[in-house]
């Protein structure tokens, strides 16, 4: 207790040192003057009493100083010291100091910025209740990585389990809302009764889906969200127990989700899985499965529970079950932001070796000013301060440095926040908790302090060490000095190692995002607009009567003027399709559970022509033969290639779905998907007529129309032969592409923008390093000079040095990229990571970027008037 | 410096500054010092700074307190006064100190 009061008031005494030195001081000099007047009343003269007073009260200084001691922290106030003292010295050099300051603030701001982005998007906690026992699964086997479960699957898996307090089944669901103004095409979430239990959330108005609401033959209702509520409705607060209209059947609202509950998007409506009755074992259509795990219970053995779950199907059902015997189990976090982490880590990355780049320039900084100051610590050592004391000066030194840098690149990261926020807006989910938080400006200060001490203790270790009377000696060059060379040159070399390193990183996204944007892709998506169609389940029956109102919306499409072509197809090429398995002739018979999974393009005829994708061989399907849903298909090069390397495919037949042969009339070249550099896939083309294509979109070649006003003449068409058909999503092919590709770009926007961080950076250092050795050999220089050397072999001298250190570095950063761009193999896209154009360009750029950085302080020397340099120092 | 005369030991001032100043009531630094100089009959050697200190340490552990006064010839004079966390500490260390040299006055004889 007393302990703590003591400390207390040394703080106290610490902070506010003028006002106890003003009452010490008189304090004592009443002492002195009671003293001589005693002596004086003894009888002395004034003088002597003086004097006697002195000596019996000792030094009045040695009094004050073991007071102040008393008084307050030592080891503060010395620091206290250390501080002011830098700052003098920082100000008296501004133009190091603001070097420096800027240097670190470009480090520090890029990774406090980059900070915020990891603890908006993967640390912040999902806004559910207890949010970590939520899991998200889907099943897995040997030869698919991920799919969607039956709905029987799920049924047993949710009554065998005994990890899960709850579990429900969750999928997109498209529906048309009709008995409005206009046909609403509605993107619902078809769920288990368990899904708002799974969730944590409770309706705001009515109730949540019961079991009874969850089961074949139930009354068709439905549950709101805030915002479809608000929107369509004006919040009537009556609402509960209403009907509303969707593919033309009545379903009542039983209940409206608060405002605060989001998953998924916000979905306009959820509906029961139950009354689909989906009961097949084999048709993979309930959707994935979100669960909430009992309390205690870990994911591990939720997985290892889930995979003998798994397996036990697989026995029980082996062929329908065929190729899933495992489950995957992720955290629900995990699973929002799994398609971001691994490209977010990476570029968390490439900002802290940005980072480690800064410090490695501030340290080559320091170190050749601690050169000019080794008289300064030689004398405080002779003045008896140790090692520790003068480390600790240097480290105070480049720690105000490193807070300075902190608090500029604080501003930095601020400003360019609302940047990246508008940058990965479309990009990045959950970036909408993008602030600066005090997680944020904690990971800032740490890493502030950190990088002072990374770049400041090894100057400090290096120049504490000077032996002083060598030094103060003036002996030009000591061992020292040689060592603080050889330092500086291994900075020099680590910066421009990371540097090819991380130039070779975005030089490969970057390629991969022209790949992405550019024609190569094997399809043109330029002049191309496209919409989303809904056509209602229930007013057209049978495929007959579907592929007849298709075939006319095309006939009415391609007679508008400015239509040059136009297509309807389940999905847009590129985007990922859907796929299936086929058998195709002449294969022996697969094992049970062997499939062929191949990309399946459900397409009307004219689709290669809209797209532009040349065939090959063969021809595409008549509209008659579309219409009629002939047996017929187009595969792609691939395909062909793999099953029929030295035939022809044209003329051979393929089973898919049904045992139906299907005969191939054509072999179109094959295109690019995203995201599937990996092999090339193989790919079938099947004729809209054979499939009911209810969500098709509809894609239109222009010929130089106003697509606005081409689109709306297109929608009163489409409206003209269905009042209540949807027409959504209207948009430009290349734009919904380079939507698609937003994440890259901002992946690649981002690396570049690092990368080219680090290459500033560097080529400071090899300047920063080059210029110093300029003038360390100025007096050298002059000697050679005089001595007959001409400018050509000064010039040698100087960038042989400093291209030396830099093709060292360039060779060990190939080495280095060579092993780090493995890691970014799942952001390529048609550019292998170990590109060899990519690898040779970085290489000749940056050697070419650092032999200028050479050359600019060479050439100085070369400039050197002899007389004048030998006279220097 | 005679001697004869013995420093103080570290610790004992801190005694000797609480039993003053439970003893006589507040005082000045002064005071203070010329009391223990009194007591001790010259044999100890006081430079008499280095009570102050002694006096602060007092004071940050809650044993004694100080205020501004005016001595008796009307100077403005800082004075100290014995808290009751002091009168307690005194009489611990006040038996702390006798038990001790009881037993080292045992020792010396016995020895």
């Amino acid at each position: 207790m007393s302990r703590l009061r003591e400390l207390a008031s040394r703080i106290r005494g610490t902070f506010s040192q003028n006002r106890l030195d003003r009452d010490l001081d008189e304090e004592l000099s009443v002492h002195l003057e009671m003293l001589i007047d005693e002596n004086v009343r003894r009888g002395m003269s004034l003088k002597e009493a003086r004097d006697a007073a002195c000596r019996s009260f000792g030094g009045v200084q040695q009094t004050r100083e073991s007071y102040r001691d008393q008084r307050g922290l030592p080891i503060v106030e010395t620091l206290i010291q250390d501080i002011r003292f830098g700052c003098r010295l920082l100000r008296k050099n501004p133009g190091f100091t603001a070097g420096a300051v800027f240097t670190l603030a470009l480090g520090i701001g890029a990774n406090t910025a980059m900070f915020g982005v990891i603890n908006a998007v993967l640390l912040r906690p999902l806004p559910y209740l207890e949010p970590e026992r939520l899991v998200w699964m889907t099943e897995s086997g040997d030869e698919v990585a991920n799919r969607w479960l039956s709905f029987p699957n799920f049924v047993d898996w949710r009554e065998r389990n005994s990890v899960f307090e709850s579990m429900s089944t969750i999928r997109g669901w498209s529906l048309t809302m009709t008995g409005g103004d206009q046909p609403l095409n509605l993107n619902a979430r078809m769920v288990a009764a368990e899904y708002f239990k799974v969730m944590g959330a409770t309706p705001l108005l009515g109730r949540s889906f019961t079991a009874s609401d969850d089961q074949p033959g139930a009354n068709p209702v439905t549950i709101l969200s805030y915002g479809f509520w608000q929107n369509q409705f004006a919040g009537d607060p009556d609402i509960v127990g209403k009907s509303i209209t969707l593919d033309d059947r009545a379903y009542t609202v039983i209940g409206v989700m608060p405002q605060s509950f989001y998953h998924q998007g916000p979905p306009p409506i959820w509906l029961p899985v139950g009354p689909q009755n989906w009961n097949q074992r084999d048709v993979r259509i309930a959707g994935s499965v979100i669960a909430r795990l009992k309390p205690g219970a870990t994911i591990e053995q939720a997985r290892s529970e889930m995979n003998a779950i798994s397996q036990q199907l697989a026995r029980e059902h082996p062929v329908a079950n065929a190729g899933a015997n495992r489950v995957n189990v992720l955290s629900l976090q995990e699973n929002v932001t799994g398609n971001v982490r691994p490209a977010l880590l990476i570029l968390f990355g490439a900002v802290g070796l940005v980072l480690l780049i800064a410090c490695a320039n501030v340290a080559n900084l320091l170190l050749a000013r601690a050169a000019t100051r080794r008289k300064e610590f030689a004398v405080r050592a002779a003045l008896g301060a140790t090692r520790a004391r003068v480390v600790r000066q240097l480290l105070v030194e480049s720690l105000i440095l490193g807070l300075a840098g902190g608090a500029v690149g604080l501003v930095l990261a601020w400003w360019s926040s609302t940047l990246l926020g508008r940058m990965a807006q479309t990009a990045i989910p959950r970036l909408d908790g993008l602030h600066l938080s005090y997680q944020v400006l904690g990971f800032s200060l740490l890493v502030s302090i950190l990088s002072g001490i990374v770049f400041g203790l090894a100057p400090a270790w290096r120049f504490s060490k000077a032996e002083p009377q060598e030094i103060l000696k003036d002996s030009n060059s000591t061992t020292s000095e040689r060592h603080g060379k050889r330092l500086r040159g291994a900075l020099v070399i680590a910066e421009v190692a990371i540097s090819v390193a991380l130039l070779i990183g975005a030089g490969l996204l970057i390629k991969s995002v022209l790949r992405l944007s550019n024609s190569s892709a094997g399809f043109d998506p330029s002049n191309v607009l496209t919409m989303d169609l809904k056509v209602s389940r229930n007013r057209y029956r049978g495929k007959g009567e579907l592929a007849r109102l298709l075939q006319q919306l095309l006939n009415r499409v391609e007679s508008q003027p400015g239509v040059e072509v136009a297509t309807l197809s389940a999905t847009l090429p590129g985007l990922g399709d859907w796929t299936n398995d086929i058998f195709p002739e002449g294969q022996a018979p697969l094992t049970p559970g062997e499939l062929i999974n191949v990309d399946w393009a459900i397409v009307s005829a004219d689709y290669f022509k809209t797209m532009r994708i040349p065939i090959l061989k063969g021809r595409t399907f008549t509209r008659q033969e579309d219409s009629e849903g002939k047996p017929v298909l187009l595969i792609d090069e691939n395909l062909a290639r793999q099953f029929w390397p030295n035939e022809d495919a044209v003329g051979k037949h393929i089973k898919y779905d049904s045992p139906t042969w299907h005969e191939i009339i054509g072999v179109v070249k094959e295109i690019k998907s995203y995201g599937s550099e990996a092999k090339p896939l193989i790919k079938i083309y099947t004729p809209m007529g054979r499939a009911a294509l209810q969500n098709p979109v509809l894609s239109v070649r222009t010929t130089n129309a106003e697509p606005q006003n081409l689109s709306m003449a297109i929608a009163g068409e489409i409206h003209s032969l269905d009042k209540d058909l949807p027409v959504t999503e209207v948009a430009m092919f290349d734009d919904v592409l380079s939507r698609e590709v937003s994440p890259k770009r901002f992946n690649t926007g981002l690396l570049s923008i690092f990368a080219g961080l680090a290459l500033v950076l560097a080529a400071t250092g090899v300047y920063g390093v080059t210029s110093y050795a300029v003038a360390e050999r100025t007096h050298e220089v002059g000697i050679r000079m005089a001595l007959g050397a001409r400018e050509r072999d000064v010039l040698r001298l100087f960038i042989s040095q400093g291209m030396g250190l830099v093709l060292s570095g360039v060779a060990l950063g190939l080495v280095g990229a060579f092993a780090l761009t493995r890691v970014m193999t799942s952001l390529l896209f048609g550019v292998s990571a170990t590109d060899a154009m990519t690898f040779a360009t970085v290489s000749i750029g940056l050697t070419t970027i650092a032999l200028v950085a050479c050359y600019l302080p060479a050439r100085r020397a070369t400039k050197l008037d002899p007389m004048i340099a030998l006279r220097y120092e | 410096m005679k001697e004869s005369t013995s420093e103080i030991m570290q610790g004992t001032l801190d005694l000797m500054v609480l039993k003053t100043l439970e003893g006589l009531g507040p005082l000045h630094g002064y005071g203070i010092a010329r009391r223990i100089e009194q007591v001790s009959e010259g044999v100890l050697s006081l430079n008499q700074g280095t009570i102050y200190p002694a006096l602060l340490r007092l004071q940050q552990k809650g044993w004694i307190k100080a205020e501004w006064g005016s001595s008796e010839n009307n100077r403005r004079a800082k004075y100290y006064s014995i808290t009751r966390a002091g009168r307690k500490q005194l009489a611990t260390e006040t038996e702390d100190w006798e038990r001790i040299s009881a037993i080292i006055a045992r020792m010396l004889k016995s020895a």
